[in-house]
């Protein structure tokens, strides 16, 4: 019944959070962004205090189901789970001794990395994060193309209920960390069921300190047990010890896949307290894993950083080079997003003007693959929010209409000598045409040409004007972003009185 | 003229490449509009084409209609001169159109019924 029921929700889970990251056509209620809060590495960065009680609870009454019922990572290791066990049949688990330093010090370094501004380290191994991109770099393309086909053959049938969307992989590296995250968490979760929650994960780590001491736990009667290992055969965290009558708390998911097995009824989800015969296990070394994790993180920042320092020298081959990146909307600053973001592509596969991007190095290797605006593609609408809404790290604050109008993520920069009026003395004015604060306005240049003039005060940085300049090789209007973000000047309407017109006036 | 921009799925090409002799070019096409329809109903006067506040437009309620693409541009565009600056000259496309022998950009030898309501 407890493993029924938990199979369900999850299932409903994983269906509800994959639809939520792959939907492009609006169909997911906004609501499903609950499913996404209350994830433990976006409720802890955005400080969701609501959220933060509700699993603190959850883990210390039942221990990690969050593992088995919340976490779609999780969730999607146990269907590759299930997918091996039908394969494999007599797939049996054995009890594996938990590896608390490994799994101790990857979490305690990611914390160190996190408060050193090396943020990369958490979004590569959050399993949200992890989920997400998997599902908006490589789930959402495989659907999108799905609905193409099924569009293509509907239209030859003459029914136009779909459309054709644009399939867009905005950044290969992200693509490649998303495709391979998914290889090996998957050929772990195949071959070794929870194996990746129980020595990488540093949310499975943070709440096995929490469910050691849960009020329900799974439990063996040491009178009635005649130690078969059935339960221990099927357990996917390797984490029952049947010989000795032991369960490693810290390990267990919540998945109830060990009770139906027991013949004799020996193994049940009970009150922990009930019986005094528990030992505790073994606390770990705290000053060893410290030491451990120090010298981890060292050894990988410092070689990473010199290597930043000898790309930004490198490369000045561009006649305008971006000093700095574009950041979301609503993300207040580089550095605020860099403090929330962990790099879960929610904003990224929701944007839809393909605006956001994950960034490479842009805002520095601790932002490796958090969302930057890049005017590839397409340009920030001015009355879109959707990004600032979708955010459930607090990486990107919620922004009304009016605030987004006047919130400045970059500023315009012209180069006339790329221009294409300046050169070839014809008529342009595309990025007038796009700016919806006329910050790019016409002006008169000479006959009767007009050129574009800046006023970077009333410029919100939306892109516009860059991604529309038809100048090549390089563009002849930019926008250099800000660190962090400001207000922009409101334009003023010109003091036009309305004008009569009587005649016709030819 | 410049609304037949919307059949053209790469404008920057367009405005890579002699904007105003792109728009008088794809007016050219064999398959052509048989009747051309200027609404001035209301009229965006600054800003444009995009506008960015309702004190952008003006309420000049004129309606244009010919089987001239020129010639109704034309007349567009000097009722507009009386709202906004714009004279004919600048609007290049009508003049290069009007070389191609796409319309008539003489309103003056022109049958042009003038009705006001």
């Amino acid at each position: 019944m407890l493993r029924k029921t938990r199979i369900a929700i999850a299932l409903i889970m994983l269906s509800l959070i994959t639809f939520y990251f792959i939907d492009f056509a609006g169909i997911a209620p906004h609501k499903l962004k609950l499913l996404t809060t209350i994830q433990l590495a976006p409720a802890l960065l955005a400080l969701n205090i609501g959220a933060l009680i509700f699993l603190f609870l959850l883990t210390l009454l039942f221990g990690r189901v969050y593992c088995s019922a919340i976490c779609p990572l999780g969730i999607w290791q146990d269907v590759l789970e299930t997918f091996s066990k039908s394969l494999t049949k007599r797939k049996k688990y054995k009890y594996l001794k938990p590896t608390n330093y490994l799994r101790y010090s990857v979490l305690i370094g990611v914390v160190i990395a996190f408060f050193a501004g090396f943020t990369f380290l958490l979004s590569l191994l959050d399993p949200y994060s992890i989920f997400g991109r998997i599902a908006s770099s490589l789930f959402r393309p495989v659907y999108l193309y799905g609905n193409n086909q099924l569009a293509g053959v509907l239209g030859h049938f003459n029914n136009y209920s779909l459309y054709v969307v644009e399939i867009v992989i905005r950044s290969v590296f992200s693509f490649a960390i998303a495709s391979i995250s998914l290889l090996i968490v998957s050929f772990l979760a195949y071959k070794y069921g929870r194996l990746y929650c129980n020595t990488i994960c540093p949310v499975g780590s943070l709440l096995g300190l929490i469910s050691k001491y849960s009020l329900f736990k799974i439990r063996i009667d040491e009178n009635t047990c005649n130690s078969c290992g059935a339960c221990a055969a099927k357990c996917k965290s390797s984490c029952i010890n049947s010989k000795e009558h032991q369960i490693d708390h810290s390990r267990c998911v919540g998945c109830f896949n060990c009770l139906p097995v027991c013949k004799k009824k020996s193994i049940k989800f009970t009150y922990a307290f009930a019986s005094t015969s528990a030992k505790e296990e073994n606390k770990p070394n705290d000053s060893r894993r410290m030491f451990l994790s120090v010298t981890g993180a060292g050894l990988i920042t410092v070689p990473l950083l010199k290597a930043q320092n000898a790309m930004a020298a490198l490369s000045k081959n561009k006649p305008y080079k971006k000093q700095h990146p574009l950041s979301p909307p609503g993300s207040v600053s580089a550095d605020n997003l860099l403090k929330h973001c962990t790099a879960c592509h929610l904003c990224v596969s929701r944007c839809p003007s393909h605006v956001l991007k994950p960034a490479f190095t842009e805002y520095g290797l601790g932002g490796i693959m958090q969302p930057m605006m890049s005017f590839e593609k397409g340009f920030c609408n001015y009355d879109c929010t959707v990004c600032s809404h979708t955010c459930p790290n607090g990486a990107i604050l919620p922004l009304t209409k009016e605030e987004k109008h006047l919130t400045q993520m970059g500023r315009v920069v012209f180069t006339m000598e790329n221009c294409i009026v300046y050169n070839d003395e014809t008529d342009c004015g595309a990025c007038s045409e796009h700016c919806p604060t006329q910050a790019v306005k016409m002006v008169d240049y000479k006959d009767g040409l007009t050129i574009p003039s800046v006023n970077p005060d009333i410029c919100v940085g939306c892109g516009g004007c860059e991604y529309v300049c038809p100048a090549t090789p390089f563009k002849a209007i930019n926008v250099e972003g800000n660190v962090v973000q400001l207000k922009a000047k409101p334009f003023k309407d010109e003091n036009n009185k309305d004008v009569k017109v009587d005649s016709f006036g030819f | 003229m410049k609304n037949m921009m919307g059949i053209v799925w790469d404008r920057g090409y367009f405005h890579e490449n002699d904007l105003q002799q792109c728009i008088a070019d794809i007016c050219s096409l064999a398959k052509h509009p048989v009747l051309n329809v200027v609404d001035a109903y209301r009229v965006l006067k600054s800003n444009g084409p995009r506008g960015r506040s309702a004190a952008d437009v003006a309420l000049a309620k004129g309606l244009f209609i010919s089987q001239d693409i020129v010639a109704v541009d034309t007349a567009a565009v000097k009722f507009f001169n009386q709202i906004a600056k714009m004279p004919i000259e600048q609007v290049t496309h009508i003049a290069n159109a009007s070389q191609l022998k796409l319309g008539n950009m003489n309103l003056d030898k022109m049958n042009i019924k003038r009705i006001k309501l």
